[in-house]
């Protein structure tokens, strides 16, 4: 151990790198825009603009550049701790990484008096210092700071802070932007239609196939986000959309990206805000009225149904017009109302396939992990990989898969993890397509889990054979 | 030279001299307790020794059967010539060290203990020992407890977090342990605390043997989610997240002191507390008792025996006691 040198031209006081540490922890906790802004303004209330700024650079652009080499983060760790080095390589492989592994050896601070954003940022971009003096100043800091700071710390000074979340994101947080609005799933269509009611309080729709966003448009802004919360950069979509409505537009849209003839369309499904006003209370009936009147935008097809059997009907066509199904819509309901959409795909294609691979998408953690699940088919006496779903696994079953595979790793390839083949799952899909480049030769559209099938014993799963009979 | 005082069968830890076991994994005559989590105290002994406090928990689990002999910290009992006397580990409710002395030897057997405070247990007192039989749950540098007061902090910020966006919090905890200790150490003015069915379990098992817990709602199957607007439940696992709708849910645990275990945790929320050493207050312990020869077991055994021979110290993995026999 050294002694206690003098922290003076560090701390600030008002402990921001504490509350920077803070704020990172929610947002790894949840990336959802309302949670991203709610703690933005936390900690833009507490610190001074210099400061927000600073976390500013750092939230949206990352920290690329290595100051310190973790030679010297290992040796003055070392000599802070006094610990031999081997202790670094054995905690190492626990940690995962140096930054947090250096953090967690050194001891508790004698006084939690940790610097600010601001003079951590000044010392890697001063010139003219010497790595005896950065020496002195990174062991000073470390012993003003509990071990989550010193992690965020290390991992500045080495280079290796990633940027968390988009400046357009970051900045919601002190304009009038609307937030968005969670946006509703439909129900599969029950296969007892009379159940709904009568086809006249319904209105049917075609199922529109693409990317589902939505489009926030206020104060002469557009901007628009995908399902799991992140900002869609499509600026053909945004300029349209500007240049064909009055700058006043204070409005909110679900809607759906389709590409088509090498462009991207908007079609829009439902409207959520407008004038400034929610319209999530108003009935269907009066939304879609509303939706109409407005310039400038393609609203999805309506089709017309006398009584529930002309769905069929609907559903054989479905794929001429290019759509991958109809959708149900109770007429009086509100957007969230539970039961108010249904949905229908053309004639699904059903197989069984084992989970073979795990990724973890997101090194951050959103409320549900952001998982891809590969699933595979016995092609002979060899399993081959067969899609790669993560759509429709965010929910509570993805928690359980991701705690399951984090358990049952068999083998890493990078970021993938090979997981033990037993967990058999039920995959829907709407089409299947040669792919003779692929292993499998072929090729899911719109693959999705429909259920785990604990009934299935692996040598009872789907074939690639017994798909191509299924065509 | 005379045979050790304790050796390492199938059945666990065994003295020969007295003829009992403690903390047994098979079916014994004789066993000692350290104290009531389910790896230390099982069923089907055919007599049990442990702290006072212990019996209740160990009554409650193993549903009544069973013969249950208690003593107070620091009281003698011979057994076969051997003196036996247990001492407050500091670990749960009940949770002893077993001193055995024989000839004026020193046996310290520490179960699984702490150094931080725990309301319903009384502090650790280290034993003069010639031997001492360490655990080693969190036997690597990279474990040091954050203060308590800090991690409830952060705890309490995540709970009213959670009030503001509507959803319930939910924290995982052993039943036995560490709900109790969170239900002391929770602030009642940020909400209502509720247990789930399984954490209740115990709750009421301890409270019916007269141990003064705080007050706390028992979740059940009728509990509408709306009762639950600003509560915090404390559960064993993610069982009811589904049912009550939109909650957030962390762990409360020494393993969440890293990130990537944080992350790894069904939830990825994570504070550190801990009812075991980390390890600072194992070394300073260890250093306490003085010992000649430390065994050490339950954890990380290779790494702690390696620092005790890197500061000069005979050390040994609890598994050489089995081959040791001179
Ligand atoms: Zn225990």
């Amino acid at each position: 151990m050294h002694g206690h040198l003098p922290i003076s031209l560090l701390h600030d006081g008002d402990r921001t790198m504490q509350r920077f540490t803070h704020l990172l922890a929610a947002l790894e906790r949840s990336r959802r825009p309302a949670d991203v802004v709610r703690a933005v303004q936390t900690y833009a209330n507490a610190v001074h603009d210099e400061e927000l700024a600073a976390a500013r650079t750092l939230l949206t652009q990352g920290m690329r550049k290595r100051i310190v080499p973790t030679t010297d983060l290992r040796a003055w760790t070392c000599d802070a701790s006094g610990l031999q080095e081997h202790w670094i390589d054995r905690c190492l492989a626990d940690v995962g990484n140096i930054s947090e592994t250096c953090a967690l050896l050194i001891p508790a601070p004698l006084q939690h008096d940790p610097p600010s954003v601001t003079s951590v940022l000044a010392m890697c971009t001063a010139k003219r210092i010497s790595s005896d003096e950065r020496m002195v100043w990174v062991q000073q800091a470390w012993q003003c700071m509990h071990a989550d700071e010193r992690r965020v710390f290390n991992q500045i000074l080495t280079g290796t802070f990633r940027p968390l979340i988009d400046a357009e994101v970051f900045d919601l947080a002190f304009d009038d932007m609307p937030l968005p609005v969670p946006l509703r799933t439909a129900l599969p269509l029950p296969s007892d239609l009379a159940s709904l009611g009568s086809i006249h309080d319904h209105v049917v729709e075609w199922l529109v196939e693409g990317s589902r966003v939505e489009v926030v448009m206020a104060a002469g802004r557009v901007m628009m986000w995908s399902s799991d919360h992140t900002i869609v950069h499509r600026d053909e979509i945004t300029a349209h959309l500007r240049a064909s409505m009055p700058s006043t537009t204070d409005m909110i849209l679900d809607a759906m990206i389709v590409e088509r003839n090498g462009g991207a369309q908007l079609i829009v499904l439902d409207l959520l805000r407008y004038d400034g006003v929610d319209q999530r209370g108003f009935p269907y009936t009066d939304r879609r009225h509303l939706l109409r009147t407005i310039p400038g935008i393609r609203c999805v097809e309506e089709l017309e149904c006398e009584a529930w059997s002309d769905l069929a009907d609907h559903l054989a066509h479905a794929r001429d017009h290019g759509h991958g199904g109809v959708v149900v819509k109770q007429r009086e309901a509100w957007y969230d109302d539970e039961g108010a959409l249904y949905a229908q795909h053309v004639a699904p294609y059903t197989l069984t396939a084992v989970l073979t691979y795990v990724q973890f998408l997101s090194e951050y953690r959103t409320p549900a992990p952001l998982l891809q699940c590969t699933f595979s088919v016995w092609k002979g006496a060899e399993l081959v990989p067969l899609c790669k779903i993560d759509d429709t696994l965010r929910d509570d079953h993805a928690i359980d898969i991701a705690a399951w595979a984090r358990k049952n790793i068999v083998d890493r390839f990078g970021p993938i993890r090979q997981v033990e083949a037993v967990r058999v799952f039920e995959i829907g899909c709407t089409q299947v397509a040669h792919a003779p480049r692929k292993k499998s030769t072929l090729q899911l559209r719109n693959a999705h889990v429909i259920a785990e099938r604990a009934d299935v014993r692996l040598d009872q799963i789907s074939t690639i054979d017994s798909i191509l009979r299924q065509l | 030279m005379r045979a050790p005082l304790l050796q390492l069968t199938e059945a666990g830890l065994y003295c020969p001299r007295g003829d009992f076991f403690i903390d047994p994994l098979k079916t014994v005559p004789r066993a000692v307790i350290t104290h009531g989590h389910s790896d230390h105290a099982r069923p089907g002994m055919g007599a049990y020794l442990c702290h006072n406090d212990s019996i209740p928990i160990l009554q409650h689990r193993f549903r009544g059967r069973g013969i249950f002999d208690g003593l107070q910290y620091s009281e003698r009992r011979v057994v076969n010539g051997i003196t036996l006397s247990l001492h407050p580990a500091g670990h749960i409710l009940g949770s002893a060290q077993v001193r055995l002395e024989a000839d004026g030897e020193v046996w310290v057997v520490s179960g699984d203990y702490k150094r931080q405070p725990d309301p319903l247990a009384p502090a650790f007192e280290p034993q003069q020992c010639n031997v001492f039989i360490t655990e080693s749950t969190f036997g690597l540098p990279i474990y040091q407890w954050p203060d308590v007061d800090d991690v409830m902090q952060e705890m309490h910020a995540w709970w009213r977090g959670n009030i503001e966006r509507d959803m319930i919090s939910m924290v995982q905890a052993y039943p036995l342990g560490k709900a109790q200790r969170l239900l002391f150490l929770l602030d009642r003015s940020i909400g209502p605390i509720y247990l789930h069915a399984s954490v209740a379990d115990m709750y009421m098992a301890l409270r019916a043997s007269g141990i003064d817990l705080p007050d706390a709602e028992i979740l059940t199957a009728a509990t509408p989610p709306s009762l639950l607007r600003s509560a915090l439940v404390i559960t064993p696992g993610m069982t009811d997240a589904e049912r009550l709708g939109s909650s957030a849910m962390a762990m409360a645990s020494g393993w969440m002191a890293v990130r990537a275990q944080r992350q790894r945790s069904p939830s990825g929320v994570g504070f550190v507390l801990s009812d075991h050493v980390d390890w600072p207050d194992l070394h300073r312990t260890i250093d306490e008792t003085q010992a000649e020869t430390v065994y050490v077991t339950h954890g990380y055994e290779d790494d702690v025996v390696r620092y005790l021979h890197e500061q000069g110290r005979d050390a040994r993995p609890l598994a050489h006691l089995a081959i040791a026999r001179r």
